[in-house]
């Protein structure tokens, strides 16, 4: 994938460089604006490249939440704080102390997923078997593994 | 913190509701969020072509109508379509991908609530005491400033459009993370379905226009509110350069999912794999590029740009809309075509946004634009690429995913009625536009004078939106009865080509219990076609077998 970024990239500094031809260096918004598009995609080639993340991820041990309301809180507290620029100090005061919460919450959730994680890897070592996703009812999710001729048959 | 690969019988409690992280929940409430809006923005067009069927005024008066065609824009464009295709991606693109879940599920959830907020702080304008914005969806300076229009309107729809937008762009980080990590094994690049690269090019737009409309609103909020930023020097060309720099790639965010679902729904309804697969992914990312480098043209007639380098990109792109015309007429050559709902919904697609994209390569013209500039002609123009484009691109998606979404089939004969009446009433509506421009007649006005003899056509163009109305009743009319009444669909009722096909309808929570090998774009074609080979070979054995034991049998009539 980080070829198709890289590439995009490359594209749209072939069309500036067309444009530099007609416009010169005079039209400076055009420019900022298609050097930036160049810089970020770019920029997103290179932290792919750099983290190894521009490939896609097979198999593993993956602990998912069901349900998030801390992130509802915080969408919530979002929009209320950017309402308190328009409406007033103490609806940003408000929204400000909901995002506390929520963050507080998000913390609290991300550490639940990291046992619950530790606990389906543990499972996975022992060689758990029978792996219809449901590692606990409260816990965790390992992924199935698709289509790689182990656990899991091919549909026919 | 749990999930079981099974279908819950359960109906879900109002937390689960809002805050549930799966992506199916956050892109169907996405999607419902944005057909609301849809439904909301088709009202006050209504109460506009009402105004204008006949000369005169008759029942709103010039500072309401100016509201009206605000947020009638600013819901279209901004609160509609772009979250509609977003959250079809956001339930389609794991599925499609072979994938358990999206990437970042609460950066999707906190998307989609910051998406609803920002579209209700736009709404709210309407309640407050000087009104909604008054300045088209596009909100140019100086008319946008704090001078021209006051008011606490104008304020909550620029915070709105920010909110809304900034969700967008939450909701397409989340599917192009699931793009780059969550393919299945065997779904390489040039695997992916049609659906899912047109993903890919829309995101790569919105991960470069979406920022630049953020930090826009956030320049004009301070514009009006602390200090001079666009209302010095070259400001409003700038604003007009950084707005549409996000708005012309908008026009493109929102059409091209639809040409991936069309495409697919093409390649399903003429029974062949899809015509030129590799060409159209590189068209699409070509016609991305391009689609990028033309937001000028927007801006001909402000003698701010560079006229004759954006004339040149802008014609460039029908190069690679003629390429995905051609795929798409390739696919249905020869193929045995079956004319169900959502098939006759992408070929109304593929003639409605022709009009729209032949009447596009005018207006990249300079001579011509600067007659058409400020004309019913751009109406007419872009609503035949925004309606003909986007929105029978998405009943062509929704007809053909519904079963899959609830499990139950939409009905032929309601749908066949609603596209018929929204073919005839799009033509009705909109072209009268294009001769109404042609005659001078200008855009964003609550009335036109009496001896100029535009009543007809502008009567007849209303006639058309109430035919839509009725066609868009026609369709939740159809949802609601089908919901409790339709035909139960099983897992794949039209014999689909790609991954969410081969589960259940509904799918389950983590979306496969097992999956085919992936060979091609098109892996459950590549099966049928292996087991009608299997089967024929088979039957040709068995066939050679029984001739050698009785040839007579073989000439005896099928019963």
């Amino acid at each position: 994938m980080t070829r198709v970024f890289l590439g995009w990239g490359a594209l749209m500094a072939a069309i500036m460089l067309v444009g530099l031809l007609f416009v010169g260096l005079d039209d400076a918004d055009s420019l900022a604006l298609f050097g930036g598009t160049v810089a970020v995609m770019a920029a997103i080639a290179v932290v792919l490249a750099l983290a190894g993340w521009g490939r896609a991820l097979h198999g593993g041990v993956r602990a998912l939440p069901d349900l998030s309301p801390p992130t509802v809180l915080l969408g919530v507290a979002i929009v209320l704080a950017a309402l308190g620029a328009e409406l007033g100090l103490w609806l940003a005061l408000i929204g400000g102390g909901l995002a506390l919460l929520a963050i507080g919450g998000l913390v609290r959730e991300g550490r639940a997923q990291r046992r619950a994680l530790a606990r389906a890897r543990a499972g996975a070592r022992a060689g758990r078997e029978g792996n219809s996703g449901r590692l606990h009812p409260a816990e965790g999710y390992e992924r199935p593994e698709f289509g790689s001729g182990g656990r899991r048959e091919e549909a026919r | 913190m749990s999930a079981a690969p099974s279908v819950s019988l359960r109906r879900p409690t109002l937390v689960e509701l809002l805050s549930a992280t799966d992506h199916k929940r956050i892109g169907l409430a996405t999607t419902v969020t944005a057909l609301g809006f849809f439904f909301a923005g088709g009202v006050l067009a209504l109460l506009m072509r009402t105004e204008l069927a006949h000369s005169g005024m008759q029942f709103l008066d010039h500072d309401a109508y100016n509201q009206l065609f605000t947020m009638h824009g600013t819901t279209m464009i901004l609160l509609f379509a772009p979250p509609v295709v977003m959250g079809v991606a956001t339930y389609f693109v794991p599925l499609q991908l072979g994938a358990a879940e999206i990437v970042w599920p609460r950066l999707a959830l906190l998307g989609y609530w910051l998406y609803l907020g920002g579209a209700l702080t736009v709404w709210s304008g309407f309640l407050t005491e000087g009104g909604a914005a008054r300045w088209a969806w596009f909100a140019f300076l100086p008319l946008s400033d704090s001078a021209s229009s006051p008011g606490t309107g104008g304020d909550l729809w620029v915070l709105g459009v920010a909110l809304s937008q900034l969700g967008v762009l939450l909701l397409g980080c989340s599917v192009m993370a699931t793009i780059v990590r969550r393919r299945a094994p065997g779904m390489t690049l040039l695997r992916m379905p049609l659906f899912c690269w047109s993903m890919v090019a829309t995101l790569l737009m919105v991960l470069v226009a979406w920022p630049v409309v953020l930090a826009t609103m956030a320049l004009l909020f301070i514009d009006r509110n602390v200090t001079d930023v666009f209302t010095v020097g070259g400001g409003s060309i700038t604003y007009q350069n950084l707005f549409w720099f996000f708005a012309h790639p908008l026009v493109y965010v929102i059409f091209f999912p639809l040409v991936g679902a069309v495409g697919e729904v093409i390649a399903t309804f003429s029974r062949r794999r899809f015509f030129g697969y590799r060409v159209t992914v590189l068209s699409l990312l070509l016609f991305a590029a391009l689609s990028t480098s033309v937001w000028a043209h927007h801006m001909f007639t402000t003698q701010g740009v560079n006229n004759r380098f954006f004339s040149l990109t802008s014609t460039m792109i029908a190069i690679p809309a003629g390429i995905e015309y051609f795929a798409f007429l390739g696919t249905m050559w020869r193929g045995r075509i079956v004319l169900r709902t959502p098939m006759l919904f992408a070929l109304g697609f593929v003639l409605l946004f022709l009009i729209g994209g032949l009447s596009g390569v005018f207006v990249a013209s300079p001579p011509l634009d600067y007659h058409a500039h400020d004309s019913y002609v751009v109406v007419a123009h872009f609503h035949y690429t925004l309606f003909g484009g986007t929105v029978f691109g998405l009943f062509a998606a929704i007809f053909h995913w519904f079963p899959k979404v609830t499990g139950r089939r939409l009905s032929e004969a309601l749908g066949i009625w609603q596209c018929a009446l929204m073919f005839v009433g799009a033509l009705l509506t909109f072209v009268p536009m294009f001769v109404l421009g042609f005659d001078g007649m200008p855009r964003q006005v609550a009335d036109y004078p009496a001896f100029r003899d535009w009543d007809g056509l502008n009567l007849l163009s209303t006639i058309g939106a109430y035919m839509l109305l009725v066609a868009f009743l026609l369709f939740v009319v159809n949802v609601l009865r089908s919901r409790r009444i339709g035909e139960p669909a099983g897992p794949d009722p039209w014999g689909g080509q790609t991954l969410e096909w081969a589960t259940a309808s509904p799918p389950p929570r983590h979306n496969f219990d097992r999956l085919p090998p992936v060979r091609s774009y098109a892996p459950l074609l590549d099966l049928r076609e292996e087991r009608s080979r299997a089967e024929r070979e088979l039957g040709e054995a068995a066939g050679g077998a029984d001739a050698r034991r009785a040839p007579a049998a073989r000439e005896e009539p099928a019963p």
